[in-house]
């Protein structure tokens, strides 16, 4: 060849990027516009109503995919891959240089400004880009493999814009109908443990199939079916996850302490219309559990509950069913609540039976405290946060890169007075930096707000204070179980209060 | 030697519609060969098969010895295709189209060609004409000197004058390079003027393929002639009555004889095969009464009339292929 097989992607880059310089300035300004209304959001909202920043940073949210998705259709149907009238067929294009150009037009005009617009973002929000390289390059990959990867596919097994737009669509409406069809019929496999890794693959390795195919061979029938399968595969292992298998082994049975049953009337659930969840005909039944023998700092997570119930006639074996809630360190009692299908709680609801409920839990053990001064100014707290206090809110405003990283406790010595006149009596107030998840990320700074209270009431933090964090980190997975010989459930099952006629009050549940 | 083109079996189908029945068609090395027959004949399936285009349903094909399933890339440094088919990068100027196809040749080498040409080299290639647009794409072609030119229906609705210049640089070129040549037309006149091979091409089928000077040599139209009957005046004085000759038919006239005519004191019919026969003795044979027997030579279109008339090839290609030879 008369090209070096190493130029002939950036031959074809060349071209396309005379070719769509429009498309691409669109596409940068977006990205430039995003950042600025990026910003604003992150100011305090002056008195309440409509806040036209907030609306303009959705709708550049929106309007950002939407022209990768316009750049991704142009520059692929630059050469398209679907027909057979392409002049570039019959000249002499190696696939594997017309597909490097193309990913090599994305790196450089999507992926490169979007990870230097999250630099920014960064710097500007005062934390340090530079310490987090790893972050923002694993962040990249979500974007690339959630956004770019399907564009750049659907785009390689379309021929125009109106259906390579239509696929899109459609492509939402399908994932979302099978994504409907699990939820409905295999509502606890949606959250299997492990699962997520293989899921992961099949989104990755069916459109990467599905993309070789088509530049290698321009089968488009047979991309287009690898694509189709993807979806009905997720089904496939959703409906066949051997979530009771994968549960028992993420949650092995070591020693944690124990559970207890809480059988004070008060917390049994008040008189009203029993609550049902439609689409499964099952009944939830919150309990109230002792824990027992833990470390008072450690920290449960408990993610997955799991019931058997013998007795009356009565021999039900639950599925593992995901749940999420914590017991905070200090703590020894909490509402643990099963679910039973309405037609066996029909039958023994009134009877005593025995229940046997298993937790699967993470145990959290506190890390080592962080001693730092809070002040008004940005100071940096661990895992590449950095927060503010003001005397206005009197609460912890941190921002972390990304998400917050971890469950972290925060803990001062306040005063009983505010900012201005300190009060005379002092006490330990507490509050918690909850983690947030989400696999993709536009905007790298996530803000969170964190009040301290004593006890259930919120407290100042003033400017100057001394604050303890204590990062909180996973420590272990485990099982624990609670025995419940004899239960009559009928006072336990979730209910909704029924207004009498003539009861002015709308009873609630505490 | 290896050929130029070479198919076995070759088909494709489309559903239950058959667009090209399997084919086995050979095409010499250094040939000009002339794919002709009417629209939706299977010509342009039977090219984009060999370009790797579209996938056969069943048999094989070989281009420059290279099986045509798997011409990709650097294969195409050595074949050239042109068609009215094709989507160009119609956003580029002719320059920026020609440049930036030149880095991919080895052997590239534009010479004059956008001069003899006359092309607008700063016009986009969505604004040309047909005839310029197919002009720039046999300059992108001819630049890079291919061993192999497919061209699919390059000359159609094309002026004669643009018809010509581009014909002229194709012999030019074939002279030049000794490349092969497959050329789907309808244009009888102009194929017969270069090219070295013809096939035609009917729903899926080649009726014949085969060297145009064996095509040429196997057909003649042959003319008897018979004396006309004196018949001498009963009354003296009287001139003779002469009445055309009674000419007798033979039951069942030779296979290879087509089209036969009785012309007052002549029959007139066209030979195909010319080369293997005495068509003397044959004539005299089949005609005991014939006086005299005119051998003339056909040319294309004339051989096509004859097949169409015969009904051996539809009416409606030939037409066509008249009307384009007529020109």
């Amino acid at each position: 060849m008369s090209m070096y097989p190493a130029k002939q992607p950036f031959h074809i880059l060349k071209k396309d990027v005379i070719h769509l310089w429009p498309e691409t300035l669109v596409s940068l300004a977006l990205l430039v516009a995003f950042c600025w209304a990026d910003v604003q959001t992150w100011q305090p909202v002056q008195g309440e109503g409509f806040n036209p920043t907030v609306l303009a940073a959705g709708i550049l949210k929106l309007l950002l995919p939407i022209s990768w998705l316009v750049l991704t259709s142009r520059l692929v149907h630059d050469e398209e891959l679907v027909g057979d009238r392409q002049f570039w067929t019959t000249r002499p294009y190696t696939w594997y240089s017309l597909l490097a150009s193309k990913v090599l037009y994305l790196v450089l005009f999507v992926c490169i400004p979007f990870v230097a617009m999250q630099v920014w973002l960064l710097h500007h929000a005062g934390l340090y880009p530079t310490h987090l390289v790893r972050p923002i390059l694993m962040n990249l990959l979500p974007v690339s493999i959630i956004f770019l990867l399907p564009l750049l596919v659907l785009a390689a097994v379309t021929a125009t814009f109106v259906r390579y737009a239509s696929s899109v669509l459609g492509g939402f409406i399908y994932v979302f109908a099978i994504l409907a069809v699990t939820f409905y019929n295999w509502p606890n496999n949606l959250d299997v443990p492990y699962y997520d890794r293989i899921l992961s693959a099949v989104f990755l390795l069916f459109p990467l199939a599905a993309l070789l195919v088509q530049y290698s061979r321009r089968r488009t029938m047979v991309a287009r079916l690898i694509l189709v399968a993807m979806p009905i595969v997720f089904l496939i292992l959703f409906a066949l996850a051997p979530a009771n298998m994968l549960t028992q082994r993420r949650y092995p049975n070591t020693a944690v302490g124990s559970l207890a049953f809480d059988n004070d009337p008060a917390q049994q659930e008040p008189a009203g219309r029993l609550v049902t969840f439609q689409h499964r005909n099952m009944i939830e039944l919150p309990v109230q559990v002792d824990f027992k023998g833990l470390p008072s700092d450690d920290w449960i997570e408990i993610q997955r509950v799991q019931a058997n119930i013998e007795g009356q006639g009565v021999h039900y074996h639950g599925d593992w069913t995901p749940v999420r809630s914590s017991l905070y360190p200090g703590k020894t009692q909490h509402t643990v609540a099963f679910q039973l299908p309405e037609k066996i709680y029909q039958q023994i609801h009134g009877k005593s039976v025995a229940v046997h409920l298993t937790l699967g839990v993470q145990v959290f053990k506190p890390g080592t405290p962080y001693n730092v001064k809070a002040t008004e100014t940005a100071f940096p707290i661990p895992e590449h946060g950095s927060c503010t206090v003001s005397v206005d809110d009197g609460a912890l405003s941190c921002r972390f890169p990304f998400s917050n990283p971890s469950f972290a406790r925060v803990q001062a010595t306040v005063h009983n007075g505010n900012c201005l006149v300190p009060g005379p009596a002092t006490a330990m107030a507490f509050g918690a930096l909850t983690p947030t998840s989400s696999p993709l990320n536009f905007t790298p700074v996530e803000i969170s707000k964190t009040p301290l209270a004593v006890g259930q009431t919120n407290v100042s933090l003033c400017p100057g204070t001394p604050i303890t964090i204590i990062p909180v980190v996973g420590d272990k997975y485990a099982r624990m179980t609670l025995d419940v010989p004899a239960l009559t459930l009928d006072p336990y099952a979730r209910r909704i209060p029924v207004k009498e006629a003539g009861d002015e009050s709308t009873p609630t549940k505490p | 030697m290896t050929p130029a083109i070479q198919t076995t079996e070759l088909s494709k189908g489309y559903g239950s519609t058959q667009a090209l029945k399997p084919t086995t068609l050979t095409v010499p090395a250094g040939a000009v060969f002339a794919l002709v027959g009417h629209n939706g004949a299977g010509k342009t399936t039977l090219i984009k098969l060999l370009m790797n285009i579209l996938v056969p349903s069943s048999g094989s094909s070989q281009v420059l010895g290279m099986p045509s399933a798997s011409l990709t890339g650097a294969a195409f440094e050595r074949i050239g295709y042109v068609s009215e088919n094709q989507d160009l990068p119609t956003w580029m100027t002719v320059k920026q189209f020609l440049d930036y196809l030149a880095p991919f040749y080895p052997t590239w080498n534009l010479g004059d060609l956008p001069q003899r040409f006359d092309l607008p080299l700063d016009r986009k290639l969505k604004n040309l004409s047909r005839g310029m647009l197919m002009k720039a794409a046999l300059a992108s072609v001819l630049a890079f000197q291919p061993e192999l030119i497919v061209m699919d229906e390059p000359f159609s609705g094309l002026d004669p004058l643009v018809r010509d210049e581009l014909i002229e640089a194709l012999i030019a070129h074939t002279k030049a390079t000794n490349a092969s040549v497959l050329i789907s037309s309808h244009d009888l006149a102009e194929i017969e003027a270069f090219a070295t091979h013809i096939g035609f091409l009917h729903q899926g089928t080649f009726l014949f393929n085969e060297e145009l000077s064996t095509l040429s040599a196997r057909f003649r139209e042959v003319t008897v002639s018979f004396a006309p009957v004196v018949t001498p005046s009963a009354v003296e004085g009287q001139p003779a009555m002469i009445t055309p000759a009674a000419i007798v038919f033979p039951p069942t006239p030779p296979a290879a004889w087509l089209n036969i005519e009785h012309l007052g004191n002549a029959v007139r019919f066209t030979h195909t095969e010319a080369t293997h026969a005495d068509i003397q003795a044959e004539v005299m044979q089949a005609f005991p009464a014939a006086t005299a027997v005119q051998v003339l030579p056909m040319n294309l279109r004339s051989i096509f009339l004859a097949l169409a008339k015969s009904g051996r090839v539809p009416a409606t290609p030939s037409e066509a292929a008249v009307q384009g030879g007529a020109r």
